[in-house]
């Protein structure tokens, strides 16, 4: 049983959304085929999270965290912008099932950016649960960078 | 084949690793240039967002105020009839300004990843009056009749979407439709639900319509199809990539029709929203959890 305090605030964060901040905060996000990545520095005690739908901006209409390669990009900056130095920054991965069971495989692609994401920018993967068929849901606490999870069945279709 | 010897087949064996390590050579020097060319894009695209939400308030507020005393001086009875004209041309001006910066400041919100969803119940048919009565000094000027028919049932008098964002969709349909139409001519607007869970609302105008192989272009950011110096519209391009992004975070659709010198209808189909009672639907008894801590996570 996980008791969760009532006084500390709670965001829910929306596909093409990013959040980070330094004040403590519950973040909760539902994913499908899409990608979330948590990103928290233990020295400093604060965490950010992304949640993106598509790989790849196609450089056509606005560059959206919609996409991996924004939104991955654009939460690291947030995080150094809080204050962070990219060598203390830990992530965690989540999402991109294959809920479709298309060939296409948008979930496999949307892991494969975050992997390359963090490898390219040497920052330490310490947990990840992605892939799969069912969907996520997940809570991360931006102070301990905990994260809370458990599978969705496909009764919430309209949130990827 | 032909039978090698010993020392040819060493011969060969070295010519082909030679061969292969030049190509993983010209390999890497491709890669290089690529990832420079990546770092140059991402930089420039960090320094136009950063300007886009810096510039927020910096122009919200005095134009706010603009449009606040322009409307007081408007409404003062001792004002000359050549005065309070001019008075109503600096209201008119500040609007269009206050149009085009709610894209770029949408825009840059979106581009931020700072545009959550609120989905609420809606009232879209007074929603769509206000956008038509918010462009009535436009239409009027141009002498362009705005006709909204809506097909509502009468049960069903609200829809769970996002209003604000609706409205920008809406505004920038119609502030297109109006723009891109001749004087004297009309602007339809309807408005309907399909199976209590779609609303569909299409914006037809029959102005100078868009080519077929231009369809995909007009979404991109920063286009206009006719730009330079000879561009005979208003606007700067932005209008239709917001609307654009704004659709894909409603998971809705939009669809364009059109042909050259007839016009264009733009139709968009939005899906019922969830209203979500966030946190309140984690339920934390009897479910199975997986709980992560740094001490039983793998460390890679």
């Amino acid at each position: 049983m996980i008791k969760i305090d009532k006084n500390i605030s709670t965001h829910f964060l929306y596909p093409s959304n990013l959040f980070a901040a330094k004040e403590r905060h519950m973040v909760t996000t539902i994913l499908g085929s899409c990608v979330a990545i948590c990103l928290y520095n233990a020295k400093l005690k604060y965490g950010g999270i992304n949640h993106y739908m598509l790989p790849l901006w196609n450089n056509n209409g606005l560059a959206t965290p919609r996409f991996g390669n924004i939104a991955n990009q654009k939460l690291l900056e947030k995080m150094l912008q809080l204050g962070s130095h990219k060598n203390h920054l830990a992530a965690k991965v989540f999402g991109g099932a294959n809920q479709l069971n298309s060939s296409i495989n948008i979930g496999g692609r949307n892991i494969d950016i975050a992997l390359s994401f963090l490898e390219e920018n040497k920052i330490k993967l310490i947990g990840k649960s992605v892939g799969g068929e069912v969907g996520r849901k997940i809570l991360f606490d931006t102070n301990t960078g905990s994260v809370l999870m458990k599978y969705v069945q496909k009764s919430i279709p309209q949130i990827k | 084949m032909e039978k090698l010897t010993d020392e040819e087949l060493l011969k060969e064996l070295k010519k082909r690793f030679e061969m292969n390590k030049r190509m993983v050579y010209i390999h890497k020097e491709l890669m290089n240039d690529l990832r420079k060319a990546n770092d140059k894009l991402l930089a420039s695209e960090k320094v136009q967002t950063q300007f886009l939400s810096n510039i927020r308030n910096e122009i919200n507020n005095p134009l706010t105020s603009i449009m606040g005393l322009s409307q007081e001086l408007a409404s003062e009875k001792s004002i000359s009839k050549q005065c309070s004209r001019k008075i109503d041309l600096i209201f008119s001006e500040a609007s269009k300004l206050e149009f085009q910066m709610q894209n770029i400041i949408v825009a840059a919100e979106l581009e931020a990843g700072e545009s959550p969803l609120y989905v609420v119940k809606v009232d879209v048919d007074s929603l769509i009056k206000s956008v038509i009565q918010s462009f009535e000094y436009l239409s009027t000027k141009k002498n362009i009749k705005v006709i909204y028919k809506s097909e509502f049932p009468k049960s069903e008098k609200t829809f769970n979407t996002d209003s604000d964002k609706l409205k920008i969709i809406l505004s920038n349909l119609v502030m297109n439709a109006l723009e891109f139409s001749d004087e004297k001519s009309e602007i339809f607007i309807n408005a309907k639900t399909v199976d209590a869970n779609t609303l569909i609302i299409s914006v037809v105008d029959t102005g100078e319509g868009i080519d077929k192989d231009n369809f995909d272009k007009i979404f991109g950011r920063f286009i206009q199809l006719d730009s330079g110096s000879t561009k005979k519209h208003l606007g700067h391009g932005i209008g239709l990539s917001v609307v654009k992004s704004l659709i894909d975070s409603l998971e809705a659709e939009i669809n364009v029709k059109s042909k050259i010198n007839k016009g264009s209808t733009f139709t968009i189909t939005i899906p019922q929203g969830y209203i979500k009672d966030q946190m309140n639907s984690f339920s934390n008894d009897g479910d199975d959890f997986l709980f992560f801590d740094d001490s039983d996570v793998e460390v890679i």
